[in-house]
């Protein structure tokens, strides 16, 4: 038997950007429970999630053209290694927000001190 | 451009963007549910997400025939395969430092790419060499990838990998008959001694594209 042949990613990325798959995505935000994107509404299949992820992520790509954000244009959309190197200069930009936001003398921290902190909380009461 | 040239090359022109559309019909007709349906010599097959029973099947298969392989000398495990082809002078530790500083690579590549999005590719030619030269390092990743993927082929998780792969298709494979969905072998070997090719590289394609692979 043949290893398992994986469907290229973008014949996924053509769907997922196709007027319909965006406008029935955004109906689904929208309207949430009322309209379905596939015929299960549990269960998914590999192929299935994969496809949600494309459709979230162009789906964030116009929301970015609609609101004006620079370096994104219709070109960089429809091409899929700009539209990678874009998402990547977005994530490098909002982390770099999220550490100047961190007040001078505390460090960022994996979330382990909080759960310590709550403990010691419960027993001072 | 003779006419006769010109005729050949719109024609296949159309061929390919009929041959896009088939194909982007069968992707859809996929992606509406989590069972895919086809047919081969006139039979009706499908396959579909195994249940819970069948999983907990699975894991046992795996259990056993790990335990086999343990006991045979003959079968190694990745860590011990990377040992031996160290030995041999064959690092896949150097492979894997490699993909990563390429990955490094790419991304600062992209960084650069990314700064010129209100460019036009028409219009720059940095643009499309940037391109190039990210699609020339993905490549250069993809091609350690499957030699290090071909190095370690033979080991135990890779023997495991494929006899959970098949056994999940031969759990999951059902054939149509008046109207009813029955599982299409009545064993396992059954399923892999199947003389047909075409109907088992198709459940495993299928397959692949329904459930994730279960380390």
């Amino acid at each position: 038997m043949k290893n398992n042949i994986i469907i290229k990613e973008e014949p996924l990325r053509t769907l997922a950007k196709s007027y319909y798959w965006q406008a029935l995505y955004h109906r689904v935000k929208d309207l949430s429970g009322s309209v379905c994107l596939f015929n299960n509404k549990i269960d998914f299949t590999n192929l299935q999630l994969r496809f949600l992820q494309h459709l979230e992520i162009i789906s964030g790509l116009y929301m970015d053209l609609l609101s004006g954000e620079d370096l994104i244009t219709e070109e960089v959309i429809n091409d899929w290694i700009r539209a990678e190197a874009y998402l990547l200069y977005k994530k490098n930009k909002k982390d770099e927000r999220k550490v100047d936001n961190i007040p001078n003398g505390v460090t960022p921290s994996d979330g382990r001190d909080k759960i310590v902190f709550l403990n010691r909380n419960k027993k001072d009461k | 451009m003779s006419d006769q040239i010109k005729k050949e090359e719109e024609a296949k022109k159309i061929l390919e963007s009929t041959t896009q559309a088939d194909e982007l019909e069968n992707l859809e007709e996929m992606l509406k549910n989590n069972i895919i349906e086809w047919s081969v010599e006139g039979n009706t097959y499908r396959v579909r997400k195994p249940t819970y029973t069948e999983r907990q099947e699975v894991r046992e298969i795996k259990l056993k025939r790990n335990t086999e392989l343990l006991r045979d000398d003959r079968y190694l495990y990745e860590k011990q395969l990377i040992e031996l082809y160290e030995k041999k002078g064959i690092s896949i530790a150097k492979m894997i430092e490699q993909q990563l500083k390429l990955e490094e690579k790419v991304n600062e590549v992209e960084l650069k790419l990314a700064e010129l999005g209100n460019i036009k590719e028409s219009e720059s030619q940095k643009v499309i060499d940037l391109k190039m030269e990210i699609f020339n390092m993905k490549m250069e990743q993809r091609a350690i990838s499957l030699e290090k993927m071909d190095l370690l082929s033979y080991s135990i998780e890779n023997e495991l990998l494929s006899l959970i792969n098949s056994y999940i298709c031969y759990l999951c494979l059902e054939k149509k008959i008046e109207n009813n969905w029955i599982r299409a072998f009545n064993t396992y070997e059954s399923f892999m001694d199947s003389k047909s090719d075409d109907l088992l590289n198709k459940t495993a394609h299928y397959m692949s594209l329904i459930i994730y692979n279960e380390k």
